[in-house]
């Protein structure tokens, strides 16, 4: 039963966190195409909980905050969460190494994740919309959310004390 | 080695997992082609989130946007003496330009006058805030928040303080999503004046949209104004969308009139139904030049004569 609560618990955490991280790459503080476009948190999200509770986001769990993101992001829907589903499946034998190592090699593992997400939603953006992207956009953006990954995740282990103490919070 | 992210575990769990996982991987597929197809059945889909996420949203960004204005402010006031002397240098040329927009007004009120004209408003505005952003790399809209129940429509245009900057695509009840015209599935009819050339707005991604199919290019110069043209029917006529800025590798390049990036409230047009003709009635052209109105035949008016017969 306790077991039950935990993992309960432990869902209700990922999923109020990934909604949470795509609502914040939603808020409009810069609008239009000369801002600078934000860092996409939720697939930050999706790989601090990859590494951290792989039981818990598996292919569902990453179809619906992939769809989320999609959906209130206004992007194509589908193109963002097929990328990642694409990208996760492609990089699954990467991760359990990951899991035990210090920051730095999580940080290029996540470099690859997002590297190949990125890439993936431009290849599926330019072929839906039957033309190329630009890409210096892309760049951009996927380099902003590569840079933001150690600040999500030191805080998110911080707060959820991850790896810190014996008594851990999930 | 097996897939974890597909499910992994034991026996059945590990079957059950497995399953959910190709589940959701072919939902992927199936979603992707249905929105890059543009199917109408995911559009209930966007509303849905449209409406759980722009509260949240708004909610979540008020204290983000308070400190961006905070720090607008500061800038603002460091850049305080080379704005004051803009501003001097802006009235000194207003004043000029108001000057000839009371001689046209005053010009236009005889002309009306002689001619007996009254023109009813043809739109309705309504004011909303923007609350999200769609992030820039491969879509460029924004969420505001106003929706049906204030009046919104699909495919109301939306301005800032002077230019038309995007249309409703999405809308929720309170909520709605606006492509910008620099999006890249952007299309606008416009009119290029003076001359009156025809021509396409295609957005790009990029800050200065391009046009396309233009009706006489020959004639297209730079600080051209660029309007809306109302071919198609989405865009009203002669809404300002900017000005020919360049023209580079034989693509004509537009400046937008609207400061995207101060973008914080946007006004939204909505055309008056009740301005359209709804009755049946049928205009006859004799052939001497004259014109009459013939009433449809199941009006009460027509009828009465034959009932009492």
């Amino acid at each position: 039963m306790k077991a039950l609560w935990a993992f309960t618990w432990a869902l209700v955490l990922v999923l109020a966190t990934s909604f949470l991280a795509i609502i914040v790459s939603h808020v409009a503080l810069e609008v239009g195409p000369v801002s600078t476009p934000w860092p996409k948190f939720g697939i930050i999200i999706v790989f601090f909980w990859m590494l951290h509770r792989p039981d818990i986001m598996k292919a569902p769990m990453i179809f619906l905050v992939g769809l989320a993101q999609d959906l209130i992001l206004g992007n194509i829907p589908g193109a963002g969460m097929l990328s990642l589903m694409i990208a996760t499946i492609l990089l699954d034998r990467m991760l359990p190494p990951l899991r035990t190592m210090p920051l730095v090699w999580r940080w290029l593992g996540f470099a690859a994740f997002v590297g190949l997400t990125f890439g993936l939603e431009w290849v599926l953006t330019s072929a839906a919309r039957l033309s190329m992207q630009p890409l210096d956009l892309v760049f951009v953006q996927g380099g902003m959310t590569f840079l933001v990954y150690p600040v999500i995740s030191v805080a998110l282990r911080q707060f959820l004390r991850i790896g810190r103490t014996q008594r851990r919070a999930l | 080695m097996t897939y974890r992210i597909l499910g992994n575990g034991n026996g059945f769990w590990r079957i059950v997992g497995r399953g959910l996982g190709v589940i959701a991987l072919l939902a992927s597929v199936a979603i992707y082609i249905l929105g890059a197809t543009s199917d109408p059945r995911l559009q209930s889909l966007r509303e849905l989130a449209l409406d759980i996420s722009a509260p949240v949203t708004e909610f979540v960004g008020a204290p983000m946007r308070f400190m961006r204005r905070a720090a607008n402010d500061v800038s603002e006031f460091l850049d305080l003496a080379s704005n004051n002397k803009q501003l001097r240098e802006d009235i000194v040329r207003l004043s000029r330009w108001r000057e000839v927009a009371l001689r046209l007004e005053a010009e236009n009120a005889q002309l009306r006058a002689l001619n007996k004209v009254t023109l009813a408003p043809r739109f309705d505005y309504i004011t909303a805030q923007v609350v999200g952003n769609s992030g820039g790399a491969f879509t460029q809209s924004i969420t505001i928040n106003a929706g049906r129940a204030q009046g919104v429509r699909p495919g109301t245009v939306v301005m800032d303080g002077t230019a038309a900057i995007g249309r409703v695509v999405t809308l929720g009840q309170n909520a709605a999503q606006v492509v910008l015209v620099t999006d890249a599935s952007s299309r606008i009819p416009v009119l290029l004046q003076p001359g009156d050339i025809r021509a396409l707005l295609i957005g790009d991604s990029t800050a200065r949209p391009k046009l396309q199919f233009l009706s006489n290019p020959g004639k297209v110069t730079k600080g051209q104004r660029v309007l809306t043209s109302n071919h198609g029917g989405v865009f009203p006529k002669g809404l300002p969308l900017g000005t020919v800025d360049a023209l580079v590798d034989n693509v004509v390049r537009v400046a937008p009139s609207a400061d995207f990036r101060q973008l914080e409230f946007v006004r939204l047009v909505i055309e008056r139904v009740d301005l359209t003709i709804d009755s049946d009635a049928i205009l006859i052209v004799r052939s001497d030049g004259g014109v009459e109105q013939e009433k449809p035949d199941n009006t009460e008016e027509d009828d009465a004569p034959e009932s009492r017969e």
